[in-house]
């Protein structure tokens, strides 16, 4: 009797210091338990919205991401294996998502991102005191933004990751299912391609 | 140099040693260090696209769109089924295959494969090891001069211009026309004490067809694949009914009389050890 009430006591401590990781949260949302998947959608919600936003620019886009983001998760836990992080794994799901729809509406969103860019460029508050030089830098984000959105998906992606979340190549090569010499190949691809469309922009303005 | 370390430099990757060099080297070459300022702003332009708008997706609206695919997560077979799977089918494919191509017959030894028998050779050697032919009583007569008794083949599918070279009796070595050959079967119709069996080994049925006088062999493919070769040698012709009595083994033959046991009520039977004696269905 004593033996048993050690045990649970045992238990009831362990619980709360278990339930912390996204593993054991995994578990149990794998169990059945729709509040531990909601924690943990609480807590990696901003993560993926960020990430899918940076990859469409768009917040209906990037929100809409985010849900089917997370449903596939939840339909897919099963397949989650330990060995990599929980975030790392959602991520390559986004990332998956990402490509798809950047296949179906690549014409779309171009056409919609340039009359959107070209829109707002008014509404732009510059951070210098003097206005030409606020001038010139919101010509060259624009550029840049225009450049972004012409790169194709899977270069837009190592850019997005690497110098907009900062991420260690360590984790794109997980996320991206590489080694990590291709993650650092991919990024270099990457910003040439990047250098190689903003340049004529800056030029022309 | 090379744009990777130009990369590096610019976005801060590099080490101490390596930004040093590169630095001294920058020095030197103007263009070189526009490029590296262009990439430099770029680097810094990157780092504005941090601020995203405040999202407005809620815990509920996740909740509404599982529950609209169904709460349960998916359940797939485990891993390991989907490698064992494809090879079992591809097992399963095979196996049906062999069986439906008699590849089971032919591990059995049951031969299939046309045969070519001699018509030279003795009783001994065509024995009854050998494939058997399937006889069809339901086809043509023919008669045998020699004997008077009843032959009969297929001759209600063959055209009559060949079945007229049958009875001619031309000699010699002419291939029958395979498609007549395919009808129904040989049937080599003796007189009724001599068909014990349906079934006879291919050699016999050869020998048969020749003593009915039809020209040359038959090359047949009755009852699977049985062939008799066409360059059979001529032999004379024999009575067909000895021809049956010395290949066709006497068999045994009981006779129920109408009569009753008054012991045990059942049919009094009688054993006939010589089938010629009997007449049946007389």
């Amino acid at each position: 009797m004593v033996n048993g009430f050690s045990m649970s006591l045992r238990a009831t401590i362990s619980v709360p210091m278990e339930s912390d990781s996204d593993e054991s949260l995994v578990r149990r949302a794998r169990n059945g338990e729709f509040g531990a998947f909601e924690q943990l959608f609480e807590r990696h919600r901003q993560l993926v919205y960020r990430f899918a936003f940076q990859m469409t620019r768009r917040r209906d886009d990037a929100e809409d991401l985010v849900q089917e983001a997370f449903v596939r998760a939840y339909q897919n836990l099963h397949r989650y294996r330990d060995e990599a992080k929980f975030t790392t794994w959602l991520l390559r799901i986004v990332s998956n998502l990402c490509t798809d729809q950047a296949r179906m509406s690549t014409r779309r969103n171009a056409l919609e991102q340039r009359e959107a860019t070209d829109s707002l460029d008014w509404m732009t508050v510059g951070h210098f005191e003097n206005p030409v030089d606020n001038l010139i830098a919101d010509q060259r984000k624009a550029a840049l933004k225009t450049a972004m959105m012409a790169l194709p998906e899977h270069h837009r992606m190592m850019i997005v990751m690497r110098d907009i979340e900062e991420r260690e190549y360590e984790e794109i090569a997980q996320i991206c299912n590489t080694s990590l010499g291709g993650a650092k190949l991919r990024v270099l691809r990457a910003r040439r391609a990047l250098r190689d469309r903003i340049a004529p922009l800056l030029e022309e303005k | 140099m090379k744009d990777d370390l130009l990369f590096g430099y610019a976005f801060g990757e590099l080490s101490d040693a390596e930004i040093a060099k590169i630095e001294s080297e920058l020095m030197l070459d103007d263009a070189l260090q526009s490029e590296a300022n262009l990439l430099k702003d770029l680097k810094s332009d990157l780092k504005s696209f941090e601020e995203i708008p405040e999202m407005q997706f809620s815990t509920e609206r996740l909740r509404d769109a599982i529950l609209g695919q169904g709460l349960k997560p998916k359940k797939v077979a485990p891993q390991w089924l989907s490698w064992v799977s494809a090879p079992m089918a591809l097992a399963s494919v095979v196996l049906l295959a062999f069986v439906f191509t008699g590849g089971v017959n032919r591990m059995l030894g049951r031969q299939q494969n046309p045969v070519y028998v001699s018509a030279g050779s003795s009783q001994s050697a065509t024995s009854l090891s050998g494939p058997m032919v399937a006889v069809n009583e339901s086809t043509f007569s023919l008669q045998s001069k020699a004997t008077g008794s009843q032959v009969s083949s297929s001759a209600n599918q063959t055209p009559k211009s060949e079945d007229e070279k049958m009875q001619g009796g031309r000699k010699g070595n002419r291939r029958m026309n395979p498609r007549n050959e395919r009808a129904k079967g040989l049937v080599a119709a003796l007189d009724t004490s001599s068909r014990p069996s349906l079934a006879r080994p291919a050699s016999q049925s050869a020998r048969s067809m020749r003593n009915m006088g039809v020209p040359g062999g038959v090359n047949n493919e009755v009852a699977g694949n049985v062939s008799i070769s066409d360059t059979v040698p001529e032999q004379g012709s024999a009575s067909i009914i000895s021809a049956a009595k010395a290949e066709v083994a006497p068999t045994e033959i009981v006779i129920l009389n109408s009569e009753r046991d008054a012991g045990t009520g059942a049919a009094i039977a009688t054993e006939v050890k010589n089938p010629t004696n009997v007449v049946i269905g007389g």
